[in-house]
Formats: C-alpha cells, structure tokens, sequence
C-alpha cells in the first residue's frame, strides 16, 4: 500500500514485480504491428496479420518455455 | 531520402508520412511512441540510463595519471557506451529520447532510484525495442521514397484491384 502511495507514473516504476512476464504480451503485439507495418502493402491488412504474428510469437514462446522446462526436469529434477 | 529518414527520426512515422503514407506513419508512429512510453511507465524514467553517468546521475569520473579526475565519456567514449549499448537503440527514438535523458537525469538529481532486477530488464527492454522499431521504419520510409514504383496510394486500390493489375500487365 505504501508503495502504491509513493507511486508518480513514469517516473517510479510500476509495482508489477509479480507479474512481469505478462508484460511481455504487449511488446509482442507492438512488434509485430510494426513489422506488419513495414511488410503490408496495403493498411488495411494490418490489423489481421499483426493479430496473427502476435499469436505465433506467444505460442512460439510458451513453446520455448515449455522446452526449456522439459529439458530441466530432465537433466535437473529426474537424474537428480 | 536523408530528409525522410531524419524526419523518422525526429518523429516516429513521420517519414511515411511525407511520403504521402499518412495512415501508415500514423500507426507506425503512435505504436513506437507508445512502446518508449510503456517502457517508461513499467520501469521508471531512470531506465534511461545515461552513458557517463552513475546510478546516482553524478557524472562519471575516472582518475588521470597526471593527478586530477576527468569525465569518463570525454576520456574513453567507446568503453562508456559500451557499458551501457541499450542507450545506442534508446536513442534511435530521436528527441523523444533526449528528453527522457534530461528527465532521467532530473529524476537523479531529485534522488529518484533506478529500479531493479526485472521491472528495470523490461523497462529497458520495451524502450530499446521502441528504438530499434523505429530504426527499421525510418529505414523502410527511406527505401519507398527511392523505390516510388512499390508505393501504394492505399486509399484508393484494394488489394483485389492490385491482383487484378498485376495480371494485367502480364
């Protein structure tokens, strides 16, 4: 509660230290709208191509993320 | 060309725009904005953290064989900065930039910490990608201005009439 009290926006940073990957999602949404941007001949098709590459980046990362937990309880937690 | 591209650089999607591409800079710019803000707002403004400087804003200083102490950026630049090699994407957004690293820097001087661990790794992380962002559309305005054949007016041609005119010039 303190720290909500001493909280000035964009100068103290947000108390999110629980939550930081969801942040991620976000910075997924801005690159890709960017990229597609950039790539899109035409705006209009922006906004459904950006969704889209949103999608495969998330999933590609929970992807990674669910390897690299397999590979740990692999190599950590079961030979242990 | 350089004017587009500077122009990208004082402003996010400003050089789409004069290039005729209004909606594109437009969503460009305010995406990119966003983005540096968003970063700023996660992780504080500190996360602007200044090459020749410490964590606390004083300037960085490093002892000289003769005696005395000399600003750590006028004696080795190249070292200063690549300590910190995030401030080179940061300052790919252009004054917006600048003036986060006034404000850091004020923030500094008024005692304001930076923050830790991840919060500040995202902070960064979300102003950086702002400015790398902003790189590949600078670089993407500049390329249409040279390649005037690939510009589209988007308000006019959908993308039927534009499958339709590529059948036709064949």
């Amino acid at each position: 509660m303190s720290g909500l009290l001493a909280y000035i926006p964009l100068v103290t940073p947000l108390p999110l230290w629980d939550y930081w990957a969801w942040l991620l999602l976000p910075l997924c949404a801005a690159v890709s709208i960017v990229y597609k941007t950039i790539k899109c001949r035409f705006v209009r098709e922006i906004p459904l191509q950006a969704a889209a590459i949103t999608g495969w980046i998330v999933l590609s990362m929970i992807a990674v993320a669910a390897g690299i937990w397999l590979l740990y309880q692999i190599m950590v937690v079961w030979t242990a | 060309m350089p004017l587009v591209a500077l122009s990208g650089w004082l402003l996010p999607g400003l050089g789409y725009m004069l290039i005729g591409e209004r909606t594109r800079g437009l969503i460009a710019g305010v995406t990119i904005i966003a983005t540096f803000l968003a970063g700023i707002l996660i992780g504080g403004i500190r996360v602007i953290d200044v090459p020749g400087f410490d964590a606390n804003g004083q300037t960085k200083t490093i002892p000289m064989m003769g005696g005395g102490r000399a600003p750590a950026l006028r004696v080795s630049p190249m070292a200063e900065v690549m300590n910190k090699p995030w401030y080179i994407a940061q300052l790919l957004m252009g004054p917006t930039n600048i003036a986060a690293t006034w404000g850091s820097l004020a923030a500094a001087a008024a005692g304001h910490k930076q923050s830790t661990a991840r919060i500040f790794d995202i902070g960064t992380l979300y102003t950086a990608v702002a400015g790398m962002l902003n790189l590949l559309a600078l670089i993407d305005a500049a390329h249409r201005t040279t390649h005037p054949g690939e510009v589209e007016d988007d308000s006019l041609e959908t993308p039927a009439d534009e499958s339709q005119s590529a059948g036709g010039e064949i």
